[in-house]
């Protein structure tokens, strides 16, 4: 655990110094101080966009504007940068330097891509995987940018599917696992769902180093509309997946699947009170550091659940209005809301979607 | 360790029955719900229902004795079932929901073309499995409804349909009006008295698969509203408006082109939206909070409502005007207009913290 505290030491102070200029003196302090961090984006009460620096109290250490809505984040303890990508169909996204005291870098999409919201780091925290659209032919692809060259895109792999949305980073570092939403859209027609008659959600895994598909998994075809979208992967490598229901609300479909890499995709029927919880809807996932509770969150009814992964039992069933964002906490999970709570505070702006932890 | 430590946690529901503090601020929703279903659904999906009864009995006169009149009263019967259609079409709650029934009613964007290509192969291979709706129903959703039905009308080859050549088209036609009446009719069924969806519509409650609180199901329908409207402005005027740059209008690419009804399909969108946020009577949320923003919303509803209806021509001489044309990015920031007003101030009156898009997790 030592190096990683002493990579999370170095950031802070140089992190100080350039993205977190307007820092008081005794924030920065904190910040240095501070042993577990978060990230997440906001709007705030003016309408900007921007991201925040969050210490293990929940307070907020520093904050930094972007140019639009931002969404999730690509960071590991190795990487030198923390990036936030602009929320779906935005083109930019921002690094900030966690090592040193460089200048954040805005870089963007080639013009006919636009971000998903979320991306990876490779193993040895170099080269950065961003799901896109290339929307006139609406393939999704992963574009893969160099981070020790400002972030230069080097090239991109098909992801097998439409709207690929989460990308989770396999145990093994060679393996990348992407969730294909499977709902099609042109930023022509803004946020508008294209394609739901058709709509094939999958979940792909990619071999990092050639982009070869090395597997492909999809749904029951009663089970087509529901959009898999969000990933966190379990101490024993299965993938959790959380959905959104595109169908009818009626229907009986669950929200929560399951990648075994031997076994394959499975539907997980959770049981009945925390299923009506979530409303169809998964908006965040996350695995706690013991490596088998999974917390899920639905912003549509304002639910954080916590199942055993082990078992599939829901474990707890916490009504929190407008919470999306989660992440894990010491031995439970940090949860933020669009009303401005994040874990056990409240601060003046409404937290996005994703929270990650440095 | 671990595993037995979270065996031990109890199952803990802190969902409850009770409404949170903000909602007991605000009138129930129970109300709204119902007025919603009674007024506007219930009504609005029998209107819908008529009109494409009415098509398919004018399809059956004009296929039975061919003529210019008949037709006339046919591709007027295709306007009214727009027209119909238009006001509903936006309320993305049930059974539209199912089945693929939004778009086997209605196609839309169809970027590359697929229904007209598809029509017109079937058309000219005189196709057996289009002229019954028993089969036409599992078709290409693109060859279904409105879009077909239009180029079938009015594209191409219609003319025929006044003469004695084109039984097949014809057939085609009545078929597509046949499983309109088919599809209306389920969605009337859907919402009936006594069914499931009705039960779930009217009273939020935990296990309510729509929704589990007042808070949620005012969600929700503000949702239709505002989701609407952003369609309108996104998939129907931007698909013919380029707001930037106007050589790269598109004319041809907006719905019912064919038939004149581009503009007259947008006025009963909105008019429709208008009366989803009237009948429903979903204001009383802001009535204490800020009293006067339902009036507000409604001036300027009624605006972009008159812009539209000021604009009754074909697209492409809308465009090639540019007076006209700008009337028509009028409308597009006439919308922009409400959608803010909903999004923010009334959301915000409603109790919805920060305004409803916020709470898309995407």
């Amino acid at each position: 655990m030592k190096p990683l505290l002493l990579e999370r030491r170095a950031f802070l102070a140089g992190a100080g110094l350039a993205w977190l200029g307007g820092l008081t003196p005794a924030n920065a302090e904190k910040l240095r101080a501070a042993e577990v961090l978060f990230a997440a984006a906001y709007k705030d009460r003016q309408g900007g966009y921007g991201i925040s620096i969050l210490d293990g109290d929940d307070a907020i250490v520093s904050s930094h504007p972007l140019p639009g809505r931002g969404h999730g984040f690509a960071a590991r303890p190795n990487a030198r940068w923390l990036v936030a990508f602009a929320r779906r169909p935005g083109n930019f996204a921002l690094a900030l330097d966690r090592w040193k005291a460089a200048e954040p870098q805005l870089f963007h999409t080639p013009h006919n891509r636009h971000f998903y919201g979320h991306g990876v780091f490779s193993a040895d925290g170099r080269l950065l995987y961003a799901a896109e659209n290339a929307y006139e032919t609406g393939d999704g692809v992963i574009g893969i940018y160099d981070g020790t060259d400002g972030f230069k895109r080097l090239g991109e792999f098909a992801t097998g599917g439409i709207g690929p949305h989460e990308i989770v980073l396999m145990p093994d570092g060679k393996t990348l696992c992407v969730a294909n939403g499977g709902i099609r859209t042109h930023p022509d027609q803004g946020r508008q769902k294209l394609n739901l008659p058709t709509m094939a959600p999958s979940v792909v895994l990619i071999d990092i180093a050639t982009g070869s598909l090395l597997s492909f998994h999809v749904l029951a075809s009663r089970l087509h509309r529901l959009s898999l979208r969000h990933m966190a992967v379990d101490a024993r490598s299965q993938v959790w997946i959380g959905g959104q229901y595109e169908g009818d609300l009626l229907d009986d479909v669950p929200v929560l699947a399951c990648l075994d890499q031997d076994k394959g995709l499975s539907m997980v029927e959770l049981d009945g009170a925390a299923a009506a919880a979530l409303g169809k809807y998964a908006g965040s996932v996350a695995i706690g550091n013991d490596g088998v509770t999974l917390a899920v969150t639905s912003p549509k009814s304002g639910v954080v659940v916590t199942l055993d992964t082990l078992t599939g039992k829901a474990l707890e069933i916490d009504m929190k209005p407008g919470t999306c964002g989660v992440q894990a906490r010491r031995d439970g999970f940090v949860s933020s809301s669009e009303a401005g709570s994040f874990g056990n505070a409240t601060h003046d702006r409404a937290w996005d979607n994703h929270i990650i932890g440095l | 360790m671990n595993r037995i430590l979270i065996c031990l946690v109890a199952l803990i529901v802190a969902a409850s029955g009770a409404r949170s503090e903000q909602e007991a601020a605000l009138p129930p929703i129970g109300p709204v719900l119902e007025r919603m279903l009674v007024s506007y659904i219930r009504p609005g999906y029998d209107e819908v229902n008529i009109a494409a009864s009415d098509l398919e009995t004018s399809l059956a006169e004009l296929c039975a004795t061919p003529s210019g009149e008949h037709l006339e009263a046919a591709r007027s019967g295709f306007r009214a079932t727009v027209d119909r259609w238009s006001r509903m079409e936006w309320l993305r709650i049930g059974p539209v929901m199912s089945e693929n029934r939004l778009e086997r009613i209605l196609f839309f964007p169809d970027r590359k073309g697929t229904g007209r290509k598809q029509v017109q192969a079937a058309i000219a291979s005189r196709n057996e499995s289009v002229i019954k709706v028993e089969t036409l129903s599992s078709q290409s959703v693109a060859m279904q409804g409105l879009g077909a039905l239009e180029f079938i009308l009015f594209g191409s080859g219609s003319d025929q349909l006044a003469g004695a050549e084109a039984s097949h088209r014809c057939a085609f036609a009545r078929a597509a009006a046949g499983n309109l009446v088919n599809l209306s009719r389920e969605l009337i069924d859907g919402w009936r008295d006594g069914g499931e969806l009705t039960a779930a519509f009217l009273a939020p409650a935990a296990s309510n698969p729509l929704f589990r609180t007042d808070a949620e199901a005012l969600n929700l329908l503000l949702g239709q509203m505002i989701h609407g409207l952003e369609a309108i402005r996104d998939t129907r005027i931007n698909a013919f408006l380029d707001r930037e740059d106007a050589n790269r209008d598109r004319p041809k690419s907006a719905l019912f082109w064919r038939s004149g009804m581009t503009m007259a399909s947008i006025r009963a969108n909105l008019d429709g939206l208008e009366a989803m946020f009237n009948l429903s009577g979903i204001e009383i949320v802001s009535q204490q909070s800020a009293p006067r923003l339902a009036d507000t919303i409604r001036f300027e509803f009624d605006q972009a409502v008159r812009t539209a209806s000021s604009l009754d021509a074909p697209v492409a001489a809308l465009l090639g005007e540019p007076q006209t044309r700008d009337k028509l990015v009028y409308l597009d920031y006439a919308i922009r207009i409400i959608i803010d007003r909903l999004d923010q101030e009334f959301a915000q009156a409603g109790g919805l913290a920060v305004g409803f898009s916020f709470g898309d997790g995407d």
